[in-house]
């Protein structure tokens, strides 16, 4: 029998509950109950429903603004622009590899200064190789005087006049003696001296004795007409010919590996840039 | 992209994925601070700081309903706001007239702004009615009615979002929705008729 009682905490617990469908198995039929038995009930139940209608009635108000936030609201750090730093890097680029090749095509830059030091000597003329003289010495027959150099024997270049070599005041030839004497190795050491065999008035090294020696053979003193003049030749008017060496202009090799590798770095570089660029817009 | 992907790109400091999770949930984080604190531009403050906590915290999230929490940060900031609003110094009920300087005897602005008996009925109207009455609710009870009845949450979504038993949301629940019936009473001329309610048979 309905009976329209007052209705408790605890039910309209339940009800609420059963409405929104979030009880148990009990608590649902202990409502089922309720609501056969008290009239009051069903008609709260119903008031719930409509008071829950009524609310879901409100239309969501739209949004004033978006509420997205920014990276300084966030508290995140801005990170360095990604496009400004490649092209940064890629100008870098560029002016290292413009120095680069500054340094390789100009002269007066070091480079060509090292490219001579890199380059083979010249080659010394024959005239001057003494070791090649002192073969041309060691080849040469050696002339033993038997008794001493004769007085008036040329010696030397261009000596001329006097008797012959080896002749005795009649002209007679002198034998060769057994015994061969010191001084006149010595002599011969003088005209085929071992460290001395580039003749003395060839040696540019030596230049006080040079100055001596055509002292000698020009001296009006002694009656000696000009070394020129007797078909001689004076050592510091002898010129010879070199064949002239260039150095060659050539590139180290680190200098190109760094051309390159720069030249890489910069369109690389830009190129992302432009990319990261065109993919932001 | 899906949200559980977006999760992961904002958890690693990407803002423009978490701001696409904010273009989601945004207008369900303003309409529950606006149904709790009753004001659009506290709504609209308290949506805002929302995200950012959320933004800062996301690190904390350990997966589930990203809603729920994104409601349970909402709804921290509510309560944070009603207590600094308690804190804050009541203003004078004496209002002065800017032009000649008296005292208004009754201002314009303590004018009751609820639509009165007379009033025709408009859907804004009905709006204020019920959002006159949701503010008149305490705050624990406001809360789990805006979460239950407006969001749609479950209770146990709305247990976890105010940091609740579910049982204490079933009991505060069911005492909001009677004390929302009575305030609702007070709106009867507003209200159509298959609202009108029928029973007295309230404790």
């Amino acid at each position: 029998m309905k009976t329209h009682k007052k209705l408790s905490k605890r039910d309209i617990l339940l009800l609420s509950v059963y409405l929104d469908d979030e009880c148990s198995r009990k608590e649902r039929k202990l409502t089922e109950e309720l609501l056969q038995e008290n009239p009051a009930a069903s008609s709260f139940l119903n008031d719930l429903k409509s008071t829950r209608e009524l609310i879901a009635q409100i239309p969501d108000r739209k949004v004033p603004r978006n509420f997205t936030i920014s990276r300084s609201e966030a508290g995140i750090a801005r990170p360095l622009n990604l496009v400004i730093a490649l092209r940064v890097t890629s100008a870098v680029s560029a002016l290292f590899l413009g120095l680069l090749f500054f340094y390789n095509m100009f002269p007066g830059t070091g480079s060509e200064m090292v490219a001579m030091e890199s380059a083979p000597a010249a080659e010394e003329p024959r005239a001057f190789d003494k070791e090649g003289i002192q073969e041309d010495a060691a080849s040469a027959p050696i002339i033993i005087f038997q008794g001493g150099v004769p007085q008036g024997a040329g010696v030397g270049m261009g000596g001329g006049g006097g008797e012959p070599s080896g002749t005795g005041p009649d002209g007679q030839v002198i034998l060769p003696d057994a015994v061969i004497d010191e001084r006149e190795l010595a002599s011969e050491a003088y005209l085929f001296n071992e460290t001395e065999a580039v003749p003395e008035s060839m040696d540019s090294n030596d230049d006080a004795q040079i100055d001596l020696i055509e002292d000698e053979i020009t001296s009006p003193i002694l009656g000696i007409r000009p070394q020129a003049e007797r078909g001689g030749f004076i050592a510091e008017d002898f010129e010879f010919e070199t064949e002239s060496f260039e150095a060659p202009k050539q590139s180290l090799p680190w200098i190109s590996i760094l051309q390159i590798f720069a030249l890489i770095v910069s369109v690389l570089t830009f190129t992302i840039s432009y990319f990261v660029k065109k993919r932001r817009t | 992209m899906d949200e559980n992907a977006l999760i992961r790109l904002s958890k690693k400091d990407d803002l423009d994925a978490f701001n696409k999770l904010v273009l989601i949930y945004q207008e369900g984080v303003f309409n529950l601070a606006l149904r709790f604190m009753g004001d659009e531009m506290l709504a609209a403050d308290i949506a805002q700081q929302s995200f950012i906590s959320a933004f800062q915290n996301l690190r904390s999230f350990r997966g589930g309903n990203f809603r729920a929490w994104l409601f349970r940060i909402t709804a921290n900031n509510c309560y944070d706001e009603l207590r600094r609003s308690k804190r804050r110094p009541t203003q004078s009920l004496t209002m002065i007239d800017k032009e000649s300087g008296e005292e208004m005897e009754e201002p314009i602005w303590l004018a009751d702004e609820t639509p009165g008996p007379e009033d025709q009925f408009t859907n804004k109207e009905l709006e204020a009615a019920i959002q006159h009455c949701i503010s008149a609710l305490p705050e624990n009870f406001r809360m789990v009615l805006v979460l239950v009845e407006i969001q749609e949450v479950s209770y146990a979504e709305a247990a976890r979002i105010a940091k609740t038993p579910i049982g204490t949301i079933r009991s505060r629940l069911a005492r909001a929705r009677q004390q929302i019936q009575e305030c609702l009473q007070g709106f009867k001329e507003l209200l159509p008729e298959k609202y009108r309610l029928k029973s007295r048979s309230t404790p």
